[in-house]
C-alpha cells in the first residue's frame, strides 16, 4: 500500500487509500479509519481463516480488506499455501496395492541386524 | 501386545503400561521387543510417509531410515509424547530429508521468511498466485514436489505441526496433546509456518506458466 517502500514503483493499485505514512507517523491504512493497519491484520489471519474471529473483529477485519489489495492478495495465497499442504493427501498418484508390501517388515528387522 | 491406538496423534495421549513397558525393553535391547515395535507401526508409518513422499520407494526407505534412527536414539526418549508421536514425527523427518531432491538447503530463520511490514503496511506487494485448483482438486507432480520442497526448508518445530494440523488434519488441540505443548504455541508455529511456506512457494506460484 505504501507507494515509497516499494523498489519498483509501481503504480498503487488504490491511490485514494495508501499513500505514505502521514506526518503523525501513523500507517495510512489506520488513519484512513481502516481500523487495523496490515502488520495487524496479518496478526488476526489464522483466526479469521479458522472463522475464531468475534463478529466485531470480523467486521474491522473485513473492513481493512475491503479496502487493502495487498492484504485481500496475502489472504488468499495464504489459504492457497493452506489448500496445497492439505493436498499431499489428495496426490494424484495411484495409490499403493496392500498397505504394506511383502518383505518391507523383514527388511526393517534385518536392518537393524546390520546395525549391530 | 500392540502399541495402543489411544497413542495415535490427535487421540488420548495417556501412556498404558504395556508402551511403558515396551519402551523399557527397547531400551535394553530385547530383540523381541524390536520386532513387536516394528509389525505394530509400520503401516501407520507408511501411511504417514507416503503423504510426504516422492515415491512409493522414497516411502519405504523412510519408514526403514526412521526405525534404524529410532534404535540408535530409543535412550532418549523420555516419554513425553507416545512412543507412536515420536515415530511419527522421526518418519517425516526422515520422509522430508529424501523429498529435497539432493538439492542442500540451509536452515532457514523463521524470522527470515515472515512478511516485512513499514509503519504497518506490507513493505512489499503481495503477488497474485497463479490459480493452482479448488479445494478438492488432486494436485498434479509439479506442486506436490514444490510444497514438499517447501515444507523441507522449514524448521522442524513448525513442520511437524503443519504436518500434524494441515496434512494429518488434526485440530490444534489434538496437535497441541500429541506435542505436549500448548493449544496457543500450536497455533502460533501454525500462523508463522504457514507465512514461511507461503514465502517459500511465492516465486513459484507467482511465475507465469506459458
Amino acid at each position: 500500500m505504501n507507494g515509497s517502500a516499494h523498489p519498483d514503483n509501481r503504480p498503487d493499485p488504490q491511490p485514494t487509500q495508501s499513500g505514505p505514512a502521514t506526518s503523525s507517523g501513523k500507517p495510512a491504512c489506520e488513519k484512513l479509519g481502516l481500523g487495523m493497519t496490515c502488520h495487524e491484520c496479518v496478526d488476526f489471519l489464522l483466526d479469521y481463516v479458522d472463522g475464531a474471529l468475534g463478529d466485531e473483529q470480523k467486521f474491522v477485519f473485513e473492513s481493512h480488506l475491503a479496502f487493502c489489495p495487498d492484504c485481500t492478495t496475502y489472504v488468499r495465497n495464504y489459504r492457497q499455501a493452506a489448500a496445497l499442504t492439505a493436498g499431499l493427501n489428495r496426490s494424484s498418484r495411484p495409490l499403493p496395492g496392500p498397505d504394506v508390501p511383502k518383505g518391507l517388515v523383514e527388511a526393517i528387522l534385518k536392518s537393524r541386524k546390520s546395525e549391530r | 501386545m500392540s502399541i495402543p491406538a489411544a497413542s495415535i496423534p490427535g487421540h488420548s495421549e495417556s501412556r498404558s503400561v504395556a508402551e511403558t513397558d515396551l519402551v523399557r525393553r527397547l531400551k535394553a535391547g530385547d530383540d523381541a521387543a524390536y520386532e513387536e515395535f516394528v509389525r505394530s507401526l509400520t503401516a501407520r508409518l507408511l501411511a504417514v510417509a507416503r503423504r510426504v513422499s516422492r515415491s512409493e520407494v522414497d516411502a519405504e526407505d523412510a519408514v526403514q531410515d526412521a526405525f534404524v534412527s529410532a534404535l540408535r536414539s530409543i535412550g532418549t526418549f523420555d516419554g513425553r509424547s507416545s512412543l507412536s508421536t515420536w515415530m511419527h514425527r522421526i518418519v517425516v523427518n526422515a520422509a522430508l530429508m529424501r523429498a529435497r531432491s539432493g538439492k542442500k538447503h540451509q536452515a532457514v530463520s523463521i524470522d527470515a521468511l515472515l512478511p516485512a511490514f513499514e509503519g504497518g503496511m506490507h513493505k512489499e506487494h503481495p503477488k497474485a498466485w497463479r490459480d493452482s485448483e479448488g479445494p478438492d482438486r488432486r494436485m498434479n507432480e509439479d506442486d506436490r514436489n514444490m510444497v514438499l520442497d517447501a515444507l523441507s526448508m522449514l524448521p522442524e518445530e513448525f513442520r511437524e505441526v503443519i504436518v500434524l494440523r494441515d496434512v494429518d488434519g488434526l485440530d490444534s488441540k489434538a496437535v497441541a496433546a500429541a506435542l505436549g505443548i500448548g493449544d496457543a504455541l500450536v497455533r502460533q508455529r501454525l500462523h508463522r509456518g504457514r507465512q514461511a511456506l507461503l514465502t517459500i512457494m511465492n516465486q513459484r506460484m507467482t511465475e507465469v506458466t506459458p
